[in-house]
């Protein structure tokens, strides 16, 4: 990075960011969702309500699993649903958010998620074409939102891998699937790294047997990944296993990481009572990681755009 | 995220970092006092180009800064990407059809009647090991069957563990007042429930034992007074209150 735009990053985190997080508008601070609810009136329903944002967010369905003969996934405590009732429900969310938007600049950026979560069960074949029919669900939502709604919305993958939820072949088999699929978009990496190194970057473990260089290769290597970490320790050690990640491929990979924005919890700790030590805000969490990237040369980066807040649509 | 990342330190601060070089005291004077110059000059920079609460924010302002940061931060411009980046933003600024198509099924009125964009509580019972959802293959055309269907165990992050749900049996039962219970019943005949209110509200209920133990093939069906039916194979159905 250019030494000028290094120090006004620098500058911008670490004095200006803690503050307000720099410039980003109230509007760009997007909500999330764990979606148990997937009607039609609902999702309509959820469109609207979010008719005051624009920017990336992410609607969460579970973790993969087969409905019918159909892959889809869960729903914590509702129906599991296949990949065309989730498309249905999704394009239900976008015609809610174009019917109440608040001003004609808004847009959204969707991501369409599902995980990593029990699939150790799983063959890789069957992951494997699990992800590419993700892949093409995905793709063809965005088409569709391009051929009706190009002014109001656009249409991404979105995956929350965690190590501790499988083991790392198994994530990397649905990977596989998504990213080899014809003209999927990009996918939001809303993972976490759980368990990674603190302090060194060394291709150091994570938990469940993970490394640093599985976390990259899922997260940065494969082209369609768009970091988007869970960043909800309010200690701030979620964006430095993070930025030793980034760091990790810099020293190693000749490579790096750019991160698309942070994901929080704060709402969803408010819903279920209170989270111990995991409650970041969005500011929190923006400041934090623009923080530890810029805290080394080799990993700084000018600004994070994206901020959401994710929590449960009950 | 594990207990132990959420209990770690906090990143440097910028005091500390600048403590680690060593410079001398003249040198550190005249270097904070042109940081604080610079500071003052960015946060100003930074408050007059803060958009007027009335005025537009574009996407496209952020998606052209991402890419701007990438390339700055030395990724190729032929990099997938970067391409993949601009590739959305030209879609924004210009959609490839000049003008959007109309979408025959746009009009969400009917759905969002009433108190637009407000989420109405659930209606309707969930059947646990009901007929499945539609049909395959009518990829958009899917509809009904919301409520109905296999449920697969779940965790619920810092409310439900995977190790709680593991070979578990999960149901959901909507309740009459809107709100849904989430039940999983372990081998050991334990009910783990999670309530989801109208309100927002998600909450572990206590635990408990609502049989001795689940035996295979065991039918859970909620009942439109929800409450939840188990019926295990061979034997009569008892009718537990989920909480």
């Amino acid at each position: 990075m250019h030494p000028r735009k290094w120090l006004a990053a620098t500058l911008c985190g670490l004095l200006i960011g803690a503050a307000g997080s720099c410039h980003k508008p109230l509007s760009q601070e997007t909500r999330s969702y764990y979606m148990t609810r997937t009607a039609p009136e609902d999702a309509a329903a959820l469109g609207c309500a979010n008719a005051d944002k624009s920017g990336r967010l992410t609607l969460f369905f579970g973790a993969p699993t087969m409905v019918n003969g159909v892959p889809g996934a869960t729903l914590w405590g509702a129906p599991n649903q296949h990949v065309y009732q989730i498309a249905h429900a999704v394009k239900e969310f976008v015609r809610g958010y174009a019917t109440c938007r608040q001003d004609p600049n808004f847009r959204l950026l969707i991501g369409i998620g599902t995980s990593n979560s029990g699939i150790d069960a799983q063959t890789d074949d069957w992951l494997y074409a699990h992800g590419r029919v993700w892949g093409n669900m995905v793709r063809d939502m965005a088409t569709w939102a391009a051929t009706y709604y190009p002014f109001h919305a656009q249409i991404f993958g979105a995956w929350d891998f965690e190590p501790s939820w499988s083991q790392f072949g198994k994530a990397e088999s649905w990977m596989h699937g998504y990213d080899l699929t014809d003209g999927r978009p990009g996918i939001y990496i809303n993972a976490s790294a759980d368990g990674c190194p603190t302090a060194t970057a060394v291709n150091g473990n994570c938990n469940n047997g993970w490394n640093q260089w599985e976390m990259w290769h899922l997260a940065w290597q494969h082209n369609s990944g768009m970091p988007f970490p869970q960043i909800y320790a309010t200690s701030g050690v979620n964006a430095r296993q993070w930025q030793l990640v980034d760091l990790y491929a810099a020293t190693h990979q000749a490579s790096f990481m750019f991160f698309f924005g942070t994901m929080t919890q704060a709402e969803a700790c408010r819903q279920n009572g209170g989270c111990s030590g995991t409650d970041n805000t969005n500011h929190q969490a923006q400041s934090f990681m623009l923080n530890w990237l810029n805290s080394d040369q080799r990993t700084s980066q000018g600004d994070i755009e994206g901020m959401t807040d994710i929590r449960w649509f009950t | 995220m594990s207990e132990d990342d959420a209990q770690h330190k906090a990143p440097p601060s910028p005091r500390k970092k600048r403590r680690a070089l060593p410079r001398a005291r003249g040198g550190v004077l005249l270097a904070a006092l042109a940081l604080s110059a610079v500071a003052a000059s960015a946060a100003a920079s930074a408050a007059l180009s803060r958009p007027n609460a009335s005025e537009p924010v574009t996407l496209e302002k952020q998606l052209q800064s991402e890419i701007d940061d990438m390339l700055a931060s030395g990724v190729p411009r032929n990099s997938p990407k970067v391409r993949m980046l601009q590739d959305s933003l030209d879609q924004l600024r210009s959609p490839a059809i000049g003008r959007p198509r109309h979408d025959p099924e746009g009009d969400v009125s009917g759905l969002l009647s009433g108190d637009a964009g407000a989420v109405q509580p659930r209606a309707g019972v969930a059947s646990a090991s009901g007929s499945g959802g539609d049909a395959v293959g009518t990829a958009g055309g899917a509809s009904g069957n919301w409520d109905s269907g296999p449920i697969d165990c779940e965790p619920i992050p810092g409310l439900l563990s995977a190790a709680e749900v593991a070979g578990a049996s999960c149901v959901g039962v909507p309740q009459p007042d809107g709100t849904s219970r989430y039940v999983a019943i372990g081998a050991d005949g334990v009910a783990r429930t999670v309530l989801f209110g109208a309100d927002g509200r998600v909450q572990r209920l206590p635990d408990t034992q609502v049989t001795a133990g689940l035996a295979p093939g065991t039918a859970l069906t909620p009942t439109p007074e929800g409450d939840l039916q188990i019926a295990p194979p061979g034997r009569q159905p008892t009718v537990v209150d989920v909480g």
